[in-house]
């Protein structure tokens, strides 16, 4: 269960989130839309503590994260992955690499367990046949995916995309949004999913946040948001001013 | 009037909150101390680029260094009064004092300074220290003791080969241009050499290169921006390094000597 309780957050006296309030339960997907420099990368890196808010409180399964040690924090973080706009793997690191270091720090499994979650993890987004290369010779696409698996590794509670198919042909859109899926109905997942894919919206979400100036204009089904008759919400869905 | 003063003011008040900024990452490197262990190895990965990768230039600064320094010593000492050894006594203390350690710093500012505040300012951009912060890692610990503890331990190194390497180019320079031989080179080498002044280079290195790596991981871990923040961070670290030298430079000889 995730809440966040009168958040605010303001760089350099521009109020970016403005006393944002709402609850996210176990099992729930829900995509957080809303035009660009709305705040919603911000929104999301509240969820893991990348980012603090300057008030309110945001609360993972009992703890107030923003008042928690460093240490306590990375306890919270065990279960919690993230999906990186564009990746954010690190280049120095093979592909398996790139997955161990996140067995490594979060779960206590030996050698042989590891080298195992890394294969199923990779099978699962179908690169385990690449998993000695490095990122310089993989696609935007196969890095978004190497990310995912990356994520879903440590197998966590919560799951957070920072617009996972931005960048993406058609096709490769497609193929996330299923893995995406069938991450979310084999393993329970929470997600949680910035985005301006309404594809996404419409075909993984049960609920949606919009955000608007730092405001939550709209939450509620994705159906709710397509018959919404808010002009501003309209032109959002259509993409037309 | 008030809009005179607000630049230079606003100016002020940035260097100090950048001041304690940069107080704030060398206090949480030793707040990281229980994850140390676990990132040691890559210090040694650090030690290499840092220190093994560096030689070659070091080699090449410091016996040119050497050698310039011989020649003009040469020159300064023409006249007939002066013992020709007096050269030997010059240039090693020059090179073990002064010289070895600041021109290798300055120079490893440019190399290593700039190659740690890129790296690390692209990691931040591209957002690979979130990432290692959402891995429960301690970015900190992971990224930025290893280099500083590896210019701790590789400056004091690559000061010593400077020295080596300095007075055998002024030994060199002696001899071929000045008609100095060894012997009278290394005469008067030992007469003004102690002990202190080669421990003082030495302690000169432990500075510079912590100040050298501490700046530049500063610079590198609070980029801000895409290519362009990582090209100011890139300058920033390599300027305010060098300016580092030159204060330490005097804090120490002014302590020390």
């Amino acid at each position: 269960m995730i809440e966040f309780k009168n958040i605010s957050k303001s760089f350099s006296s521009k109020d970016i989130l403005n006393n944002i309030s709402f609850k996210i339960k176990t099992g729930e997907s829900v995509a957080i839309i809303g035009q660009s420099g709305e705040g919603k990368s911000v929104l999301l890196k509240h969820f893991n503590g990348l980012m603090m808010p300057d008030s309110g409180q945001v609360i993972i399964d009992k703890k107030i994260i923003n008042e928690l040690s460093f240490s306590d924090l990375q306890l919270v973080r065990k279960n919690m992955s993230m999906v990186f706009q564009f990746g954010a793997l690190f280049d120095s690191l093979s592909i398996k690499d790139n997955i161990l270091i996140s067995l490594d720090n979060n779960t206590s499994l030996d050698t042989d367990e590891k080298e195992k979650r890394v294969i199923e993890s990779l099978d699962l987004v179908n690169l385990s046949h690449i998993d000695h290369l490095y990122l310089n010779d993989l696609s935007g696409g196969m890095k978004k995916r190497v990310g995912i698996s990356r994520a879903i590794s440590i197998r966590p509670t919560y799951i957070l995309y920072d617009e996972p198919t931005t960048g993406l042909d058609p096709i490769n859109t497609g193929k996330i949004i299923k893995l995406m899926q069938s991450i979310k109905n084999s393993k329970k997942i929470t997600s949680i999913i910035v985005t301006h894919e309404m594809k996404i919206v419409n075909e993984f979400v049960s609920r949606v946040i919009m955000l608007k100036n730092g405001n939550i204009i709209f939450d509620g089904s994705p159906k709710d948001l397509n018959s919404s008759k808010d002009k501003y919400i309209k032109s959002f869905i259509l993409g037309k001013e | 009037m008030y809009s005179l003063l607000k630049y230079p003011l606003k100016k002020i008040i940035s260097l100090f909150e950048e001041f304690g900024k940069f107080i704030m990452l060398i206090v949480n490197v030793f707040r990281s101390y229980s994850s140390w262990p676990v990132y040691f190895s890559n210090s040694i990965d650090q030690m290499i680029i840092i220190g093994t990768k560096s030689i070659p230039i070091v080699i090449l600064t410091s016996f040119f260094t050497g050698m310039v320094s011989s020649v003009q010593a040469g020159y300064q000492m023409e006249s007939s009064i002066t013992p020709k050894w007096i050269i030997g006594s010059l240039v090693g203390e020059t090179m073990l004092l002064e010289l070895a350690p600041v021109i290798t710093s300055l120079v490893l500012a440019g190399r290593i300074g700039a190659t740690i505040a890129a790296e690390l300012g692209t990691m931040r951009v591209t957002e690979q220290i979130d990432a290692l912060e959402s891995l429960s890692l301690d970015p900190i610990a992971y990224l930025v003791f290893p280099r500083v503890l590896a210019g701790f331990i590789m400056f004091p190194v690559l000061i010593i080969i400077a020295d080596v390497f300095g007075i055998s180019g002024g030994v060199f320079a002696a001899a071929t241009s000045l008609d100095i031989d060894t012997y009278q080179f290394m005469k008067g080498f030992k007469t003004w050499f102690k002990p202190w002044d080669a421990w003082y280079g030495i302690i000169k290195g432990l500075s510079f290169g912590m100040a050298i790596t501490s700046i530049s991981c500063f610079y590198g871990f609070y980029t801000k921006g895409g290519a362009a923040g990582v090209g100011k961070s890139t300058t920033s670290s390599v300027v305010v390094s060098c300016v580092a030298i030159m204060l330490l430079d005097y804090i120490l000889a002014a302590l020390l000597l």
